[in-house]
């Protein structure tokens, strides 16, 4: 008996209840990751001078304003450099931003707010350095600034993945699914 | 390109240009321009993350920051650039919270859904 064309068996969806698209698919994730490694490049730029590997720093615009700030108590408030910071930062933005498959917002919670703790945070900290810098030093660092837009471009499709798992996780908790569990594989 | 979106776009022009605009103006020096310097680059921050479908109500951050740069002058001095600045800067951020971005995409029921849930 010919049965006629088979209908196309359905696969698992990977787009979250009552969403349009995944913010976990590869599409969303490595425009992020191919960010944090523009940001991660600039700021291991930066590390390199304020660590006196280089001598000078690239400043297109501002004078001396790249290394009045790069050389400011601000930047040496901690005990590594600032820029170093920076570097690390988005080292971690790159590998939490990689790791895991298109389902990892349900998979993998804990990874998916972990970048997001990763790049928000990062964000916010860019930001403030930005008005720190003509603010209390009558300068600004063309690098520096590159590097926090580049920080703020990342906090908007990294935070729509971290919705995505918050409310996985809260579907988990309705389910009567412990904390650790829901975090850690989201409920499976 | 969706009103929301044009919104957005202009606080985030006017938040870089409250960044340039005590070098612009000549003010450099005043206590106005640690307020444009302070507010600008915040505002265009929130206005490029409000952008993101799950980010869009975070464009009311700059309601207040608008409302700050049109308050400022009343608690310190501003010369006639740096007033100009702060009227022009202070409407658009102020405008551009009421002016939501396009709903392009569904999110679940966003950070509501968190909140309330079902």
């Amino acid at each position: 008996m010919n049965a006629g064309p088979r209908a196309p068996v359905p696969r698992a969806s990977h787009v979250p209840p009552g969403w349009d698209y995944n913010p976990s698919a590869w599409s969303q994730r490595t425009p992020i990751v191919a960010l944090a490694l523009v940001g991660g490049a600039i700021a291991i730029y930066l590390s390199l001078y304020q660590l006196d590997v280089v001598a000078s720093v690239w400043e297109p615009f501002f004078g001396s304003g790249s290394r009045r700030v790069l050389d400011s108590p601000t930047s040496r408030v901690l005990p590594v450099p600032d820029a170093v910071l920076g570097a690390a930062g988005y080292l971690v933005d790159a590998v939490t931003g990689l790791i895991g498959g298109v389902d990892r917002w349900r998979r993998m919670p804990w990874l998916v707010i972990l970048f997001g703790v990763a790049v928000g945070p990062l964000g916010a900290i860019s930001v403030l350095l930005v008005v720190i810098q003509p603010v209390t030093y009558d300068a600004f660092c063309t690098l520096c600034l590159a590097s926090a837009v580049v920080s703020v471009l990342m906090i908007g499709p990294a935070v729509d993945e971290v919705l995505a798992s918050l409310q996985h996780v809260r579907r988990a908790r309705q389910r009567n699914v412990g904390w650790a569990r829901a975090l850690i594989s989201g409920g499976a | 390109m969706a009103r929301g979106t044009v919104a957005q776009l202009a606080a985030l022009v006017a938040g870089v240009a409250l960044m340039a605009a005590p070098a612009v103006g000549g003010y450099s020096g005043d206590a106005a321009a640690d307020v444009h310097r302070t507010v600008g680059p915040f505002a265009a921050a929130i206005a490029v993350t409000a952008l993101w479908p799950a980010l869009g109500s975070l464009r009311w951050a700059n309601l207040v920051l608008g409302a700050v740069l049109l308050l400022a002058p009343a608690v310190v001095g501003h010369d006639t650039s740096a007033l100009v600045a702060a009227a022009a800067g202070g409407a658009v951020l102020v405008a551009s919270a009421f002016v939501a971005p396009p709903a392009r995409h569904r999110t679940g029921g966003g950070w509501r859904e968190l909140v309330e849930g079902r």
